[in-house]
Order: C-alpha cells, then sequence, then structure tokens
C-alpha cells in the first residue's frame, strides 16, 4: 500500500503538489491523469524519491520512503519513462538487467528472467538480446523499457507517460501488454498519463490531478458518470462523445446481472462500445459478459438511441 | 642530390641517433599524456555536480593555453630545472584544457533522460559513472585526448631547448647549423608521429574500455618495471651535466669539456645538453644546480648577467677579471680562464675589395667608405655597439647601408650585392667565402671571450675537472675555431667527431 499524506512540493512559491492525500491499494492498476503542468509526474516521483517532498509524508507499505536507503528503495521498484530510455552503450540484454545487475543476480538466473520476459511483451530473445538501442523501433524499445522494469520482481512499477511518444497501433499494443501483465502479476502498477483514453482504458482506478490537486479518485465508471467539479467532467466531456465506453453503458443502467456459466465474450468497462459492436459482428452471439453484467445486442441500440436524445438536449 | 636522397643517406648515417631522440619524443609525449589523462579526467569527473567551480577550471585552462610555452619553459627553470622534467610539466600544463574540457562538455552534455533512468533504477555511483557516464562521455574524452596527443607530439619539439631532447633536438640543429635535411628529419619524424598517434587512438577507441584498462594497466606495469630495473641495474658513477648555447661552436666545446674530463677520471659520467634556447635558462639551469658547467662569453656575462657593467672593457684581460669577479660576487659563481679566441664582433669584406683598396682595417675603410654598400644583421644596425657606434667611432658613410636577415648577409657580400657586412669572427662563412676581417685598430667591439661558467661550490668539490678544463685556457684561435665551426656548420660533420681531432691533433688526448 503507497500513502501518501498532505504530500506538498512548491518550486520558487509555486504548488506543484498542493497539501494532496492518497492512497493507492496492493495489486491495484492505478492511473494518474491531468493536463501536462498539472502536478501528476512530480506527484509519481516522489513515490520513489525522485522528488522530494516540501512537506508531507509518503509511504510505501507504511515505511516512509524518507527513512530508506534511496538506492535499495529505488532497485525495488519498477520504472519506466516516457521514451523507453534505453542506455545507448548498451545491448538489450544489458539494458534489461540494469536493476539485477545492480541487485547482484547470478548470470543464468538472469538470462532466464530476462528471456521470460521478453517472450511475454513479443520481443523474440533470441533475436533482440544483442542488439543495440539504436537498433530498435519505438516501441521495441519501450518493450525493452517494460522488461527492464519488470526484470527484478518488483512489487511497485512506476511507469511516466509511457506510451506518449508512440504511434497509435504501437500504444494500443503496449496498452493490452500492460494489461495482461498486470493481469499476470501482482504488482502493484500506478501509470501517469495526459490521454484519458489511455486512463480508461487501464486503470482499476484513477485519480484525476490539476493545478498540484486532486480533483477526484475513483473507478473509471464513478469518473464518468458522476465526475467531482467542472474539471473532471470536461477533461473527459470529449470521450463521452467519441469514444463511449463499457463502463458508461453499464453506469447508465444498461446490463443484467450474469448468470453462472454464461456464454459471450468477456470483455472490461475500459473497452469501447465500438469494440463491443465488434466483439458481437465476430463472436456470431448476441451478448458480452463485462465482469458480472451481461450486455446484449439490444443494449448497444438502446444505448446508441439514448445518446442521440442526449445529443439533442445539449 | 635530390632532397629524397639527401634525407634518406642522412638517416643512414644518424639512424642510432635518430632512433634515440624518437624514443625520446615518444615517451616524453607519452608520459605527458598519461600524467594529463590522470589529472583532467577525474577532475572532470569530480566537478560534475559542482558546475560552478567547472566553469571555473575551465576559464583557469584556457587562460594556461594563452602562456607562449617558452615562456612556462623559462618560468619552470628555477623550479624544477632543466631536461625532461619542465617539459613535462609544460606540456601537461597545455594538454590539460583540451582534455578536461572535452571531459566535462561530454560529462555535462548527458541526455538527462538517461541520467533520470540511472537514478530511477537505483544504480550504484559507480555503476553510474562507469556504466553509464563515462561510456556517453568516451567519444567526446576521445576527441579530447586525440586533439591534446597532436597538440603535445607538436609542442615536444620544443623539449629540446632546455635539453630535454626529443626530435627539436634535430630541428634546432638544423636551423643552427643551416642544416635543412637535419631540420626536415626534425619536423617531418615529429608530423609522422602526430599523425600515427592519431590513427592510434582511433583504433583504440573501437577496443572495448575493460580491455583498453586492462592493456594500458599491462603497459605502465612493463614501463615501470623497466625503468626501475634499468636505474638498479646502472653502475655507481659520478653525474656530471655540462649544456651549451644554440649552435656548432658550444657543441664543440662542450664535446672538448666532455672528452677532456672524461679521460681523466673514468668513474665521471658527462651528459651533455647542447642546443640549449638563450642565455637565461642556460644562467637559470647552472644556479638551481641542473647544469653543472657550461661555457660563456666574458661580454654576455657583463653585458646580461651582472650589474654594474654595462660597457665592456676593449681590454680582453679586464674585461675577463670584470666578469669573473662581478659574477663571484654577484652569483657565488667560478668563471674559469678564458681560451685564446675571440668572438666579437666583426666587419668583413671580400678578398677582392680588400686587394683593391688595400684594406687591412677598419680605419682603412674610411678612405673608400664612399664606394661601397653594406647590408647588416638588424640587431647590429640598431645597437649602439653596433653600426651607429661603429660610424661614430671611426667617422664613415658608406654609399648605402640596409638590413639584412643574419643568413642570407654573407651570401650577398659572396655574391658581389653588397661590400661590407657585420659578422662574428669565428664565423665558418668567413672561412667558406675566403673574406677579411678587419682589425678593430680603435678597438670599438667588445670583447667576447669564453670559459667555463660554473658555481663555485661545485669548483671547490671539483678540483679535478677545474684542472682539466684549465688546459683550454690560452688555447684555440681564431681560425681554429672558425675551423671547427667550418666543419660542423658547412660540412655538416659531428660536433663530437670534429673537438675529439682538435684534442687529439693538439695532444689533449691520447
Amino acid at each position: 500500500m503507497i500513502e501518501l499524506l498532505n504530500v506538498n512540493k512548491e518550486y520558487q512559491d509555486q504548488h506543484a503538489l498542493d497539501h494532496l492525500n492518497l492512497t493507492i491499494n496492493d495489486g491495484e492498476l492505478f492511473v494518474l491523469v491531468g493536463p501536462s503542468g498539472s502536478g501528476k509526474t512530480t506527484l509519481l516521483k516522489t513515490i520513489n524519491r525522485l522528488v522530494v517532498p516540501t512537506s508531507g509524508q509518503v509511504k510505501i507499505d507504511s515505511k516512509d520512503v524518507a527513512d530508506a536507503n534511496v538506492q535499495e528503495l529505488r532497485r525495488q521498484i519498477g520504472y519506466v519513462l516516457q521514451t523507453g530510455a534505453l542506455f545507448p552503450n548498451m545491448t538489450v540484454a544489458e539494458n534489461a538487467s540494469v536493476q539485477l545487475d545492480n541487485l547482484k543476480w547470478p548470470a543464468d538466473k538472469k538470462r532466464t528472467r530476462i528471456a521470460e520476459l521478453m517472450t511475454e511483451v513479443g520481443l523474440d530473445p533470441d533475436h533482440f538480446l544483442d542488439r543495440m538501442p539504436s537498433e530498435l523501433s519505438g516501441g521495441e524499445a519501450q518493450r525493452v523499457g517494460i522488461v527492464r522494469a519488470l526484470a527484478c520482481e518488483p512489487g511497485l512499477v512506476l511507469m511516466d507517460e509511457p506510451f506518449s511518444a508512440l504511434d497509435p497501433v504501437s500504444r494500443r499494443q503496449l496498452q493490452q501488454i500492460v494489461i495482461n501483465l498486470h493481469r499476470d502479476l501482482d504488482s502493484t502498477i500506478v501509470f501517469v498519463t495526459h490521454d484519458m483514453h489511455e486512463a480508461l482504458r487501464l486503470a482499476d482506478r484513477i485519480g484525476v490531478v490539476h493545478n498540484g490537486k486532486l480533483q477526484q479518485v475513483g473507478t473509471p465508471t464513478e469518473i464518468l458518470s458522476e465526475p467531482a467539479n467542472a474539471f473532471v467532467s470536461n477533461f473527459f466531456a470529449d470521450e463521452q462523445q467519441t469514444d463511449q465506453l463499457l463502463g458508461q453503458v453499464l453506469a447508465a443502467g444498461f446490463g443484467r446481472t450474469a448468470k453462472a456459466d454464461e456464454p459471450g465474450t468477456k470483455m472490461v468497462k475500459g473497452q469501447s462500445i465500438f469494440e463491443w459492436a465488434t466483439a458481437l459482428q465476430k463472436s456470431q452471439m448476441d451478448q458480452v459478459i463485462v465482469d458480472d453484467k451481461v450486455l446484449t445486442d439490444h443494449d448497444l441500440i438502446d444505448y446508441l438511441a439514448s445518446l442521440e436524445t442526449e445529443g439533442d438536449s445539449h | 642530390m635530390t632532397v629524397i636522397s639527401q634525407l634518406i643517406s642522412y638517416i643512414n648515417k644518424n639512424h642510432s641517433d635518430l632512433l634515440q631522440a624518437l624514443w625520446q619524443h615518444i615517451s616524453i609525449s607519452l608520459i605527458s599524456m598519461l600524467i594529463t589523462i590522470l589529472i583532467a579526467i577525474p577532475l572532470a569527473i569530480a566537478l560534475i555536480n559542482h558546475r560552478r567551480i567547472g566553469e571555473f577550471f575551465l576559464q583557469v585552462t584556457g587562460v594556461i593555453q594563452t602562456i607562449p610555452s617558452l615562456a612556462v619553459l623559462g618560468i619552470l627553470i628555477p623550479f624544477v630545472g632543466i631536461g625532461t622534467v619542465p617539459a613535462i610539466i609544460a606540456l601537461v600544463l597545455y594538454a590539460i584544457m583540451p582534455v578536461f574540457q572535452n571531459t566535462y562538455a561530454g560529462l555535462t552534455n548527458i541526455d538527462p533522460v538517461l541520467l533520470e533512468a540511472a537514478d530511477a533504477l537505483g544504480v550504484t555511483p559507480r555503476f553510474k559513472l562507469f556504466k553509464v557516464e563515462l561510456p556517453l562521455a568516451m567519444p567526446m574524452i576521445l576527441s579530447g585526448i586525440r586533439i591534446a596527443t597532436v597538440l603535445v607530439i607538436g609542442t615536444a619539439t620544443l623539449a629540446a631547448l632546455i635539453g630535454g631532447g626529443g626530435l627539436g633536438t634535430y630541428i634546432l640543429l638544423g636551423i643552427q647549423t643551416n642544416n635543412n635535411t637535419a631540420l626536415l628529419v626534425g619536423a617531418v619524424l615529429s608530423a609522422i608521429l602526430a599523425l600515427l598517434a592519431n590513427w592510434l587512438i582511433e583504433v583504440l577507441s573501437k577496443v572495448p574500455l575493460k580491455r583498453l584498462g586492462i592493456g594500458t594497466l599491462v603497459l605502465v606495469i612493463i614501463g615501470l618495471g623497466g625503468t626501475i630495473g634499468h636505474q638498479l641495474l646502472k653502475p655507481q658513477t659520478e653525474r656530471v651535466t655540462i649544456a651549451g648555447k644554440l649552435g656548432g661552436e658550444p657543441e664543440v666545446l662542450i664535446n672538448m669539456y666532455k672528452d677532456l674530463i672524461e679521460q681523466n677520471d673514468s668513474k665521471v659520467k658527462v651528459t651533455l645538453k647542447p642546443n640549449f634556447g638563450g642565455t637565461s635558462f642556460l644562467f637559470k639551469g647552472l644556479q638551481s644546480g641542473k647544469i653543472d658547467i657550461y661555457p660563456e662569453f666574458t661580454g654576455t656575462i657583463l653585458q646580461t648577467l651582472v650589474k654594474g657593467n654595462p660597457d665592456v672593457n676593449r681590454n680582453p684581460q679586464i674585461a675577463y677579471q670584470n666578469a669573473r669577479d662581478d659574477v663571484k660576487k654577484q652569483f657565488g659563481m667560478t668563471y674559469l680562464k678564458p681560451m685564446a679566441y675571440q668572438n666579437n664582433y666583426a666587419v668583413t669584406v671580400r678578398q677582392d675589395t680588400a686587394t683593391r683598396y688595400h684594406l687591412k682595417t677598419i680605419s682603412d675603410l674610411t678612405r673608400v667608405a664612399g664606394q661601397l654598400s653594406g647590408a647588416f644583421d638588424p640587431d647590429f644596425y640598431q645597437e649602439s655597439n653596433g653600426y651607429p657606434g661603429l660610424r661614430k667611432t671611426y667617422g664613415f658613410n658608406l654609399k648605402s647601408a640596409k638590413t639584412m636577415e643574419p643568413s642570407l648577409r654573407y651570401e650577398a657580400l659572396a655574391n658581389k650585392r653588397v661590400d661590407v657586412t657585420d659578422g662574428y669572427t669565428t664565423d665558418p662563412q668567413i672561412k667558406e667565402y675566403h673574406l677579411v676581417v678587419l682589425k678593430d685598430d680603435k678597438g670599438f667591439f667588445p670583447t667576447y671571450q669564453g670559459a667555463p661558467l660554473m658555481k663555485t661550490s661545485f669548483a671547490k668539490q671539483h678540483p679535478a675537472i677545474v684542472k682539466q678544463l684549465d688546459r683550454l685556457s690560452g688555447k684555440i684561435s681564431i681560425s681554429d675555431m672558425q675551423n671547427m665551426n667550418y666543419q660542423v656548420t658547412v660540412k655538416h660533420r659531428k660536433a663530437s667527431v670534429v673537438a675529439r681531432e682538435y684534442l687529439k691533433a693538439h695532444h689533449y688526448l691520447e
């Protein structure tokens, strides 16, 4: 569990973080979202002490990070940067095992672990391990960045806008990789993005940051259905009009509770209604399962119709 | 003979000396670069996180770079003496700037995202420095080392001026004895050396850092072992260092000193440092004890070294006594008795001019001066001891008088483009062109007689050496010296051989 208690960070009389309180639970994929300059990255960096708060406490599992040996602390935390930030003088294998080297893992154990993770992110170890970063595409480099962050089996992984520089196709692939990895490992992931689609797609819970303050913390559904203030609703307004998510459909009261062994394609709240339509078409079935709810093809038509009336009322 | 075949025959004749000079040049450069690297790179690393001090050091190294290298050598001699040590210190001072500047720039311009990545992954400070920062700065560091190495190999030619040896010896020798072949050999070899070093560093820069480090360490250990072993195995002898100014004449003299001293006592080993840049380098070397003996002129002592004797007495004996007494009083030095010849200013004319106008003395010149044109060394033309004073004393007016490069004026005289020039009485060209030196019948020119100069403490500890050197007092005539200078400067024979021939012919040596 990560606790931020009254965390305040000032740069030349400006509040980057304004007396902020937040708790992130174990195993959660928590997304910090906000416009640029909102303080979300600063907040993330207080967790591994890349940023030292002016006042307030940051605790990981009830231990204040200020009391820890900062290098030992960071060696236990995975970190993914914007561009992959691979060291250009090292091979992929050397880059991926930076933390393991510093933790003094034996060579064969390192090799097995890295190869396993490379396969998981969709990179063939035999082809990629001896390459130099300059020979990788942006998407490949960021996959290696993820392998590097996960290599030491960290309980906590911090990701600082990791996909913002990628093309839309690579971005979607990598988002899926993060979803899969999070499902398979039980690490806590704190993910920073300015892209609300990404936030809604990935998050168990979202923290909306603006002007150094947390505007709202909640599940994607809660944020979309009950925005806490004008800033949050404006920030997600665009999303509501263009890319409707299943979470919103459920929040609007559609769907019924699923019975045991109910047939239908399994989907998550973060997926869009377009993906829902595609799933219906591909599966040749008239319903999909989202968590414990069933959504039918009729729900899709009714939901779309309800949007039209909503649009009129605007 | 073409230039190339001249070069080849020169190299063949002198190959063992050349190899030694080449090796000296390489070792001076290599040691300087090693010291530079050991200073500049750790300094830059230490200052990565102290930007203000780092900027300050950049300024300081930049300022050092602007000091002329000769001045640095001059400043260093009283503190560290002559030879390779001050040369290496000066070279290190020059090489520090490019290495420090590039290392510092390389280290401070690393992509901050990569540094954040290293910090965020919790790497140790050692890992960050050796696996991230230094490898990323390495291309910059290596280009700094390349620039510095080329600079050092070029500047190391100056080491010869203060007895440091190296290829500069041949360049200086070439300039002094008008021997273009020697000059070319020195210059071309040092240029080739610089190019080779540049290429070698480029090749080595592609070798992984770890292997490079191990290789360097092995080389250093072998080098140190070799040097120490060599030192231990050397027999215990007394070492005496004798130096001389630039030119053939001082080199002949110090070779005579060496032969006389070593013949008398085989346990004494004399090291010669020929072709020093100037009087002040030598005198400072003598004061600091890095040089034991060097030949100096009475006139130079009175005019440049001691105070209170701006005018040199025209009587050679009085001039010598003044020089001997003043240098003893003011500096605690012993000035032995001079040789016979005087290396004075002289007025020379061609044989045919002398015959035609019956010229024997400068006074004779007065009668016919209006029909003759003259060319003079620019210094001589301006100094009151030179042309202006000469004219006043003898009261003559040449048809025309102009200044000319010292090396060209004899040729102009021989080619009948002028009729009168200045010179020194022992100049070999007098013999080469069969010129006539007009007698200074009014005693206008100050007298320059050569004799060994040393510290009085040295003279007291080494009475046998003093006795040997005194054997030359009152000996060696002007024509002897002219002839020896002719052999060395015009015929390009070795000074050591010419000196030994003279000593044998006059029964100083068995």
